[in-house]
C-alpha cells in the first residue's frame, strides 16, 4: 500500500487557495481540501491499511499537512474579508458633495429665544411669569400707572382703541398692575411679556405690534443701588461684560428713571450707524416704582418700595439676528425665518 | 429739540471738549440722539424727558448742566416791566389761566432785524428768520421757555377776553386755509368780534402781525396743561407752545417772558412799550415743601448723604432747603418744578442726578432661592420642539387685520366668525379688526409665499383670538366687563414638502395624514390624549375646511382642536394656485398641562409573530375603524395592529371596494411561561378576528382579499 502524497495535497491545496478569491471559493477549497471526501480526510480513512510502523509516522505527516490547510484557510480567509472589505469600499463611493436629505429642523422665533433667555437670567433671581389679557380697560394701560387722562405721557403710547373704549395694550404693564391690584404679600416678583401695540405708522423699525418683557419686585428696603444692582446682573447676565451706563429716564409709573445703555459693540461709543452716531444702544428702561402706584394699590411707600423694569425684546431680537428691519421679523416670509435661524445655509 | 453748544456757553460755562458736554448732557437726563458739526459749529439733538417742560429751552438746558457741574447760570437781559392799568382791558371768564398779560408795544421808527446773537439762536433751533416781532417771541421762547405771541393791536375790537368756546364758534387759526369750526369748551383768546388765539396753541390769521404792523399787544401767559392739551387735540394742531403748556409752564415766569421780547424789540431800536402791563389770573406760588427723613433718603437712594450736602445738592437746583436737627429735610420746590415735583422720590431723584448715576455702587438685595419653570413654560417648550423637529417655523401675526378677511373666508352675518371686535381709531385700514381666528393669516401667510415661488412654509403661532361677548353694552366704568373673549391657541400650517426639492426626492407633501402624525407626536411627547377623529360641527372653523378632509381634535372628551384643508371655495378666495395647506389649531389650555408620561413594560423577550391580513374597503368605510374592530376582537397577546400599505383600486361600481388595505397583526411570540405560539394557536386567532370582520362590515361591502 504506498503511502499518502501529503506534499502533493498541500501543493494541489495551494493551487486551489491561490485561485480563491472570496469568501464562497474559500469555502469551496475547504470542502475540497478538508472537507469529509477530501483527499486529506481519505487518506487518514486509509491508515489502517498501513503498517503498525508506519501507521503513525504517516498520521502525523497527515495532520501536519490538515493542521497547515487550516492555517492557510484561516490566514487567507482573513486576506479575503479584507479584499472583499477593500472592494465593497471601492464600489461603495459616493458623491460626498450632494447635499444632505434629512429634512430641514424649524426653528422657533427669535423673540421666544430672546424671552427664554431672559426668564432663564430672572429666574435666578427668583421672578415667575404671569399673564394678562392684551385687551385692557384704560385703567390698568393709563390711570393705575400714574398716566391721567390728559397727560402727555399718553402721546408717548399711541393707542388702539377698541368697541366699549377699551384699547389694545401699549405695554405689558398692566399685567403688572393687575398683579398689585390683588395686592399680593411681599416679596414680589414677577414677570410679565409678550404682545404690546401702537397706533403708529409703520415702517422698516416700526410695527403696530411688537414685544416687550417686563418685570418688578416689590420688598421692604429696596433701594436704587438695588435697582442698579439688578439691572447690572441682568444686563450683564444678557449682554456679557459690555460695558454699560445708567441715565436719568421719564416713565410715568417710576421715580427716579433710569434708561440702562450698552456701549455698541460696533464702535464702542465712538459713534456709528449700527449706534445712529449715539455710541450707546439703549437696553433697558426700568425705576423705582412711583410712589403714587404704591399708594393706588394699597402700599405704604414708606414701608415697601419697588424696583420696575423693561426689555424692549424686539429690539434685542433683531440684535441677536442681526437684522435691520426689524419689522421683518413679524412677517410670514419663510425665507426670512430660514435665514434667521440658519442663515443663507 | 436742538441746540448750538455755542449758544449755549452763553448760558453757562461747560467744558471745552464737545463730545464731553454731551456726555454731562447724557448723564444728567438731556438725552443726546446726535452731535452736529456743521461749518465750524457744534450742536446736537435731544431727546427731552416727557415731564421736564422746563428742559424746552437753553435756560432749563443750562440750568441743568450748570447744577451737575457747580458752575453759574447767566440769563439773558430782560426789560423789567410795570404792571398796572393795561392801555388795554382784560377779562378773565375761566380758571384755565393762571396767569395772563398784555404789554403794548409801538412802532417808533425803521423796524431792523434782531440782533445776529438773536438770529444765530434761531438757527440753531433750526428755525428761520420770519420778522423782528415773531422773531423776538421764538427767541424768548428759546432762551427762557415761556412762549408768547404777538397781535397785530390794530386789528382788536373790544378788550381781550380769556374764555371757553361756544357751540358752532370759528376761529381761523394761522397757516390753516380757512376758517374752522371749533369744539365747544375749547381754551381761546378772544375779542368782541372773533377768536384771536387758541390759547397756548397758536394764533389766529386776522390777528397776526406784518410787516405793516405797527401796534402790537404782546401776551405772555400760562394756562392750565389740560385745557391746552385738549384744545391743542380738539384742533388736531400741535405747537411748540403747545408741547411746553402741556408740560406745565412756570407762572412765575410769565413777566419775565414779557420783559425778554420786549428787551429784544427795544434793542432793535424800532419798538417801545406804551403804558403799563396789564396782568390778570389769581395764580400765587403755592410755595411746596417737600419734607422727608435723612434716613429715609439714603435707605431710598442706597447712598450716604450728610445733610449739609442733600441741602447743596438741592440748592444747586434751585430747591430752599430746611434741615432740622432730628434729621429732617425740607425741601422747598422752584416754580419751574411745581408741575413734576409733588413726592419725596422726586427730590430723591434730584439728589439721584446730581450725585451722578455712574457714581453709584450697584448691589443685588438678598438673593431668594431661583424658581422653576411653570407647567405651562414646560409644555410650551415641548411642543415647540415637536414642530421645530418637523421643519415649523415660530411666527408672530398681528393681532388685528382688515375687514377684507371677512369676504375672503367668505362669511356671511350668521357665520359665528363675522362679528369681530372693532378698533375704532386704527390708522391704517389693515387693523380695523381684531383677528377672530387665525386661518385667514395662514392663508394668507401661504399665499404671499407662493407668489415669492417658495412653496415649501412650515409655520406655527402661540397666540390669542378675541371674541365679543354678545349682549355686552359698552361699559368704560367697569374694568372686570370686558368686550370680549380672549382665546389662546397653537395654529400651524403646513404646504409643499418637508424639504426643498433634492437630488434624490424622497421628501414627504404635508396633508391630513401627515398633520394627523404630528397631532400624534404632541399627544406622545406632552403625555396627553389628543384624538384625532370626525370634526366638530359647531367648530367656527368646521364649514372653512374640505368636507372630506377636516378632522377634530378631542382630549378628555373635549372638543379642543381642528385640522384640515382649506375649503377650494376660500383656498379660491386666496388666490392658492398649487398650494394645498393643511391647517392646525389646538386650544393653548389643552396643550400646556401636566401630562403623564407612559407607563414602562419591558419589551417581548422572544421575536413577535406576524401575519399580514387585507381588506378591500368600499368608499366611506375607514381603515381605523376595522383596525380598531381587529384589536379589539385579538386575543390578550396581540400586541399591535398596524396598517401598512393601501393600494387603490378602481371599483366598477359605487359599493364595491376603492381600496386594499393591509393589516400587519403582531402577536406575542410566546406565553407568559414563554413557551413559543404555535401556528394552530395564532391562525385560530386569526380566524376568529376576520370572522367579526366580516360579520361586521361584510355588509358594507368589505371584502378580505
Amino acid at each position: 500500500m504506498p503511502r499518502p502524497d501529503t506534499a502533493a495535497m498541500l501543493a494541489a491545496f495551494r493551487a486551489d487557495l491561490d485561485r480563491a478569491q472570496d469568501p464562497a471559493a474559500l469555502d469551496e477549497v475547504r470542502r475540497l481540501h478538508t472537507g469529509k471526501k477530501s483527499p486529506l480526510k481519505e487518506s487518514l480513512r486509509s491508515l489502517r491499511d498501513l503498517t503498525p510502523d508506519e501507521r503513525p509516522v504517516v498520521a502525523q505527516q497527515i495532520n501536519e499537512a490538515g493542521a497547515a490547510m487550516e492555517q492557510e484557510l484561516a490566514d487567507a480567509a482573513v486576506r479575503i474579508e479584507a479584499r472583499a472589505d477593500e472592494l465593497r469600499i471601492e464600489r461603495e463611493w459616493e458623491d460626498g458633495s450632494l447635499p444632505g436629505l434629512a429634512p430641514p429642523r424649524g426653528s422657533r422665533h427669535p423673540l421666544s429665544q430672546v424671552e427664554d433667555r431672559c426668564t432663564e437670567v430672572l429666574r435666578q433671581l427668583g421672578f415667575t411669569v404671569v399673564d394678562g389679557p392684551e385687551v385692557e380697560h384704560p385703567f390698568y394701560n393709563f390711570d393705575a400707572l400714574n398716566i391721567p387722562e390728559h397727560h402727555p405721557a399718553r402721546d408717548m403710547q399711541d393707542t388702539f382703541w377698541v368697541d366699549g373704549g377699551w384699547l389694545l395694550r401699549s405695554h405689558t404693564t398692566t399685567v403688572q398692575a393687575r398683579v398689585l391690584e390683588q395686592r399680593p404679600t411681599p416679596p414680589i416678583r414677577v414677570v410679565s411679556k409678550g404682545r404690546a401695540y401702537r397706533n403708529e405708522a409703520v415702517d422698516a423699525t416700526h410695527t403696530a405690534m411688537f414685544h416687550q418683557y417686563e418685570g418688578i419686585w416689590l420688598e421692604r428696603g429696596l433701594s436704587f443701588a438695588h435697582l442698579q444692582g439688578v439691572l447690572s446682573f441682568v444686563a450683564r447676565s444678557l449682554y456679557g461684560d459690555g460695558r454699560i451706563r445708567f441715565k436719568p429716564k421719564f416713565y410715568p409709573y417710576t421715580e427716579p428713571s433710569v434708561g440702562v445703555d450698552l456701549a455698541c459693540r460696533k464702535c464702542d461709543t465712538a459713534g456709528c450707524d449700527a449706534c445712529h452716531g449715539a455710541g450707546w444702544v439703549t437696553i433697558l428702561g426700568a425705576g423705582m416704582i412711583h410712589p403714587k402706584l404704591l399708594l393706588a394699590f394699597g402700599y405704604d411707600p414708606d414701608e415697601v418700595s419697588g424696583i420696575a423694569f423693561g426689555l424692549g425684546t424686539t429690539r434685542m431680537a433683531a440684535q441677536r439676528v442681526g437684522i435691520a428691519r426689524s419689522a421683518s421679523m413679524y412677517e410670514q416670509d419663510q425665507r426670512v425665518h430660514s435665514r434667521m435661524h440658519r442663515g443663507g445655509r | 429739540m436742538k441746540v448750538g453748544l455755542d449758544v449755549l456757553r452763553r448760558f453757562t460755562d461747560l467744558p471745552e471738549e464737545p463730545h464731553e458736554v454731551r456726555r454731562w448732557m447724557d448723564q444728567v437726563g438731556l438725552e443726546v440722539k446726535r452731535v452736529h458739526h456743521e461749518d465750524g459749529v457744534w450742536g446736537y439733538t435731544l431727546e427731552l424727558l416727557a415731564n421736564r417742560g422746563d428742559h424746552h429751552c437753553y435756560d432749563g438746558i443750562a440750568r441743568e448742566l450748570a447744577s451737575r457741574l457747580d458752575r453759574p447760570l447767566r440769563r439773558p437781559d430782560v426789560t423789567e416791566l410795570e404792571v398796572g392799568t393795561s392801555p388795554w382791558p382784560l377779562r378773565l371768564e375761566t380758571d384755565a389761566v393762571l396767569r395772563y398779560s398784555a404789554t403794548l408795544l409801538v412802532a417808533s421808527g425803521a423796524l431792523d432785524p434782531l440782533s445776529p446773537e438773536s438770529l444765530r439762536l434761531l438757527a440753531s433751533a433750526g428755525m428761520q428768520s420770519v420778522g423782528p416781532v415773531v422773531d423776538a417771541t421764538n427767541v424768548a421762547n428759546l432762551e427762557l421757555g415761556q412762549p408768547t405771541h404777538a397781535f397785530d393791536a390794530d386789528t382788536l375790537r373790544g378788550p381781550i377776553t380769556l374764555r371757553h368756546s361756544a357751540p358752532g364758534e370759528r376761529a381761523w387759526p394761522l397757516f390753516t386755509p380757512e376758517p374752522v369750526e371749533i369744539p365747544a369748551g375749547t381754551l381761546v383768546v378772544a375779542d368782541d368780534e372773533k377768536i384771536l388765539a387758541i390759547a397756548g396753541v397758536i394764533g389766529c390769521e386776522e390777528s397776526k402781525t406784518t410787516e405793516r404792523t405797527r401796534r402790537i399787544l404782546l401776551e405772555s401767559a400760562t394756562f392750565d396743561p389740560v385745557a391746552v392739551r385738549k384744545a391743542s387735540r380738539a384742533i388736531g394742531i400741535t405747537t411748540d407752545s403747545s408741547a411746553r403748556f402741556e408740560r406745565g409752564a412756570d407762572p412765575a415766569r410769565v413777566l419775565l417772558g414779557a420783559g425778554r421780547v420786549t428787551r429784544l424789540l427795544e434793542e432793535t431800536g424800532g419798538w417801545q412799550r406804551s403804558g403799563a402791563t396789564g396782568l390778570v389770573g389769581e395764580w400765587h406760588n403755592p410755595g411746596r415743601v417737600i419734607s422727608f427723613r435723612m434716613d429715609a433718603a439714603r435707605s431710598a437712594l442706597g447712598f450716604e448723604l450728610e445733610p449739609a450736602d442733600v441741602a447743596e445738592r438741592l440748592g444747586r437746583q434751585g430747591f430752599e432747603t430746611r434741615v432740622e436737627a432730628d434729621g429732617h429735610v425740607h425741601a422747598s420746590v422752584p416754580t419751574w418744578r411745581l408741575w413734576d415735583v409733588e413726592f419725596p422720590a422726586d427730590v430723591y431723584e434730584e439728589l439721584a442726578k446730581s450725585i451722578g448715576y455712574e457714581n453709584f455702587t450697584p448691589s443685588l438685595p438678598p438673593i431668594p432661592m431661583g424658581s422653576v419653570a411653570s407647567v405651562e413654560e414646560v409644555a410650551r417648550q415641548r411642543t415647540d420642539e415637536v414642530l421645530v423637529g418637523y421643519g415649523f417655523y415660530e411666527v408672530f401675526t398681528d393681532g388685528f387685520y382688515g375687514r377684507n378677511a371677512i369676504d375672503l373666508l367668505g362669511l356671511d352675518e350668521a357665520h359665528p366668525l363675522f362679528r369681530h371686535v372693532e378698533t375704532t381709531n386704527a390708522l391704517d385700514r389693515a387693523y380695523s379688526l381684531l383677528k377672530n381666528n387665525c386661518l385667514h393669516q395662514a392663508l394668507l401667510t401661504v399665499a404671499s409665499n407662493e407668489r415669492r415661488r417658495v412653496p415649501d412654509v412650515r409655520m406655527f403661532e402661540w397666540t390669542r383670538t378675541f371674541h365679543p361677548v354678545e349682549g355686552l353694552l359698552p361699559d368704560r366704568a367697569d374694568p372686570r366687563r370686558p368686550p370680549c373673549v380672549e382665546r389662546p391657541l397653537m395654529w400651524l400650517v403646513a404646504s409643499g414638502r418637508d424639504r426643498p426639492r433634492a437630488w434624490h426626492d424622497t421628501s414627504r407633501r404635508a396633508d391630513l395624514a401627515w398633520l394627523r402624525g404630528v397631532v400624534h407626536e404632541l399627544s406622545v411627547e406632552l403625555g396627553i390624549d389628543l384624538e384625532v377623529g370626525e370634526a366638530d360641527r359647531e367648530h367656527p372653523l368646521f364649514g372653512l375646511l374640505h368636507p372630506h378632509r377636516r378632522q377634530g381634535i378631542v382630549s378628555g372628551g373635549r372638543t379642543v382642536g381642528i385640522l384640515g384643508e382649506p375649503h377650494p371655495a376660500v383656498s379660491r378666495r386666496y388666490k392658492l394656485k398649487q398650494a394645498t395647506p393643511v391647517y392646525l389649531e389646538i386650544d393653548a389650555d389643552a396643550l400646556l398641562v401636566e401630562g403623564t408620561r407612559p407607563e414602562w413594560s419591558d419589551p417581548p423577550s422572544v421575536q413577535p409573530v406576524v401575519r399580514s391580513l387585507a381588506f378591500g374597503l368600499p368608499r366611506g368605510v375607514e381603515a381605523g375603524d376595522i383596525a380598531a374592530v381587529l384589536h379589539a376582537n385579538g386575543p390578550d397577546w396581540l400586541d399591535q395592529v398596524l396598517i401598512v400599505d393601501l393600494f387603490r383600486l378602481e371599483p366598477a361600481a359605487p359599493d364595491e371596494p376603492d381600496r386594499a388595505i393591509t393589516y400587519e397583526l403582531r402577536f406575542e411570540g410566546a406565553g407568559a411561561d414563554d413557551e413559543p405560539r404555535t401556528a394552530d394557536e395564532i391562525n385560530a386567532a386569526v380566524v376568529d378576528m376576520v370572522a367579526v370582520v366580516s360579520e361586521q362590515f361584510g355588509p358594507m361591502g368589505v371584502r378580505q382579499r
